[in-house]
């Protein structure tokens, strides 16, 4: 007979093994003629799939299942055994097995809501299909003898490198920090979380679109791609699409696009997204400044390394031209540029956890956190697990007459150390169900604490079951073994006559190590929270200069044009207002208004001696009005 | 000794061909008859469930029977009915018929 006419292996393979092996052949022998007969009967692919049928169907009879375990040893009849004997104990001393396993639920909840944090801290920009060759371009600046890192580069940089450099497929750029007011019919708000983008972006970075097409969608002047939040704020349940938003007092931009939100994991987050022509009519390919969150796309295989070696061929064709004519230095003066302007590549999967500049799209994180953390989730487990084996030590006492019971009626000890073990085990995994019943609750409150949302699909996902019961066996294992070992290691006749009190003698030094070391590493973690804490409060309370209390901030007074000045002498005119003051900005934030100083003898001689001031625009009554004592000199008047 | 026979509807389908097959009474050809005479399909694995069930409960005794080339060289199981059995099937024809004859003559008429 030829061998496609042979039945499917695994199902005899199967039976083989779950079968005791005096059935074993009359079932095959049944099946094989079956399936001759269905060859006869029917087709070879339907006496296949009858075959593998009738052979699973064995496996759900119940002779099938009885008949093997009257074969087998006693192991499975011990180890039904050792369950009851658990499941007794543990009804037996409720209140000691709930603290215990109270106490190592905890330490496993814990470490899974820490360790769905790590994971998806390290899971950052992952969503898009080509996440490991992009790159955003960053550059380096030596300014006054320290270097400053940018996230974001010059307009032109970003088209100049790709038109340069055949390695580079594509290209998109970012700008932010637009607020446009917007209105549709009686509703209108101003937008504070624009992004302003390439035509490029949506497939750039992989974002599907609920309605209209990603590739025009950005294409043209006056488009503008909305979230669902933003399209529901607007038109409620109407159909966003089509609808057109006026911009301040004289745009209008058509809604093309709808997407549903920006991945929770990514480094940036817009509420809606303009093409860059719509608010920059014509722009300066220059590349001196800095302005545009760039990133490019690598051809597969590329040597990123190499690439950036290309780079300062680019400073010296671009930048240099343009620092000499800026600044009127000699060209031998500008061309110092190429080693104080250097342009750089971040792989995008690095921009979360690696990237700290003052200028960046979103809260990053940071690696030393996640270590951190992760120690603080191995400790806790530890620890949870260390309490666990004292505590059942502890309560050896009870056990140990127990023990000698059933040595007397002929318990070997590897019997014992199993029912011990199998007893730890038990309890390592209700600790991880109850772990898991307190995740469920816990996760509301963990996502406010973190300010990210956790679902508690990484939970159930299957890598992360895989590693929690691994992790459980292990527990389980460690915390089990010593007790098992210990408990079983009574002699019998003492115990009987109780002149043994366990817990004493030479494992008495394990035991005590296991507290010390639980007392250290608790004192540990709870100087730490203080120092935290009190670290919180000194950032909270540090006097900054000027005071904050009772101080209003009323933002965008300049659309009041020339009343502006009159609507501020109106407040100070009420009896209630102490002091008022009209400026560009507030204290902290971020300032994108600034000039390069030098000294007077060295204007123009030394590139890189510049000191960077930035500028507040303010009134007289600014110093007063937000306290701000004099160093040297006096107030403006 | 209690009287009460339980036989299953399926059981004492079965059993009736183990009965039938006489000294050719196994897995495959139980199955094929019951399709046969019965028209009743169930699979090999339910027929050797209902078999393990007789065998326990003393209506069929068995022993490992020849190999043949169609099985591919594997023995099978072969039944037999056991007096027990034979007697059970008898009682069981008794009571029915003796309560088909109570009401056939009203029933027909």
């Amino acid at each position: 007979m030829s061998s496609d006419q042979q039945p499917p292996r695994w199902i005899d393979r199967l039976i083989d093994r779950l079968s005791p092996p005096d059935l074993a052949e009359e079932i095959r022998g049944d099946l094989y003629e079956t399936f001759q007969l269905d060859i006869s009967r029917h087709s070879l692919s339907r006496a296949k799939r009858n075959y593998a049928l009738n052979g699973i169907g064995f496996l759900f009879k119940r002779f099938f299942w009885r008949a093997s375990t009257v074969t087998q040893s006693n192991s499975l009849i011990m180890f039904n055994n050792y369950f009851l004997m658990a499941w007794r104990s543990l009804l037996k001393n409720k209140t000691f097995y709930t603290i215990n396993i109270f106490g190592l639920s905890i330490g496993i909840a814990c470490a899974l809501l820490i360790g769905s944090y790590i994971f998806s801290e390290l899971t950052y920009d992952t969503y898009p299909k080509n996440a490991s060759d992009i790159y955003r371009v960053e550059v380096k600046v030596l300014g006054n003898g320290n270097w400053v890192d940018y996230s974001n580069v010059d307009y032109g940089v970003g088209s100049g490198m790709a038109a340069a450099y055949p390695e580079i497929v594509s290209l998109t750029r970012i700008n932010k920090g637009y607020t446009p007011y917007l209105r549709y019919n009686d509703i209108v708000s101003k937008e504070e979380n624009m992004g302003i983008v390439d035509s490029s972006f949506l497939n750039f970075f992989s974002l599907p679109l609920l309605s209209g097409n990603s590739k025009t969608a950005l294409s043209e002047p006056n488009q503008v791609v909305i979230s669902t939040a933003f399209a529901k704020k607007y038109f409620g349940d109407e159909d966003p699409m089509g609808k057109v938003l006026s911009v301040g007092t004289n745009g209008a931009w058509k809604v093309t696009g709808l997407f549903d939100k920006m991945p929770d994991r990514s480094h940036f987050n817009f509420d809606a997204l303009v093409s860059s022509y719509t608010v920059f009519k014509q722009r300066r390919e220059s590349w001196s400044n800095i302005g545009d969150f760039t990133y490019i796309q690598v051809a597969p295989g590329t040597d990123v390394n190499a690439l950036e070696s290309k780079f300062p061929a680019l400073v010296k064709e671009h930048v240099v031209p343009e620092v000499q004519a800026d600044m009127g230095v000699s060209l031998e003066e500008a061309e110092k540029s190429v080693n104080t302007f250097i342009f750089t590549l971040r792989p995008l999967l690095d921009i979360h956890l690696g990237s700290h500049t003052s200028n960046e799209l979103g809260v990053n994180g940071d690696i030393k956190y996640l270590y951190i953390l992760g120690a603080l989730a191995v400790f806790i487990l530890l620890l949870a697990c260390v309490n666990f084996v004292n505590l059942s030590t502890a309560t050896s006492t009870k056990r140990a007459r127990e023990v000698g019971v059933r040595k007397v009626m002929g318990s070997i000890r590897k019997q014992l150390v199993w029912q011990f073990l199998t007893e730890s085990l038990l309890l390592a995994f209700s600790a991880m169900i109850f772990a898991y019943g307190i995740v469920a609750i816990a996760l509301p409150l963990f996502s406010d604490l973190t300010g990210k949302t956790n679902s508690f699909s990484f939970f159930v996902m299957p890598s992360t079951i895989v590693v929690v019961v691994i992790a459980t066996l292990f527990v389980g294992f460690i915390s089990g073994i010593y007790p098992s070992l210990f408990l079983s290691s009574f002699n019998t006749i003492k115990v009987l006559k109780g002149v043994t009190t366990p817990g004493s003698g030479r494992k008495d030094h394990l035991r005590s190590g296991l507290v010390v070391f639980q007392f250290a590493v608790s004192f540990a973690l709870i100087v730490a929270t203080l120092v935290v804490y009190e670290q919180l409060s000194y950032m909270q309370n540090k006097d900054l200069g000027y005071s904050k209390d009772q101080v209003l901030v009323i933002k965008d007074t300049r659309a009041l044009r020339a009343n502006e000045k009159i609507f501020r002498d109106e407040l100070v005119n009420d009896s209630r207002v102490i002091n008022a003051s009209i400026s560009s900005q507030m204290p902290g934030e971020s300032n994108m208004d600034g000039t390069q100083a030098y000294a007077k003898e060295r204007r123009g001689a030394e590139n890189g001696s510049e000191i960077h001031i930035d500028i507040f625009h303010v009134d007289y009554d600014y110093l007063a009005t937000l306290g701000i004592k004099m160093a040297h000199g006096r107030n403006f008047s | 000794m209690t009287n009460r026979i339980y036989l299953g509807e399926l059981e004492e389908l079965v059993l009736l061909m183990v009965a039938l097959l006489g000294d050719d009474a196994y897995g495959v050809s139980i199955t094929e008859q019951l399709k046969a005479q019965a028209n009743r399909k169930i699979t090999i694995s339910a027929t050797h469930s209902v078999l393990h069930r007789l065998e326990e409960k003393g209506f069929v005794k068995s022993k490992m029977g020849g190999a043949s080339t169609e099985r591919g060289g594997r023995r099978k199981r072969m039944f037999r009915i056991t007096a027990y059995g034979r007697n059970t099937l008898e009682d069981l024809r008794t009571t029915r018929n003796s309560i088909w004859a109570m009401m056939s003559k009203p029933a027909m008429s």
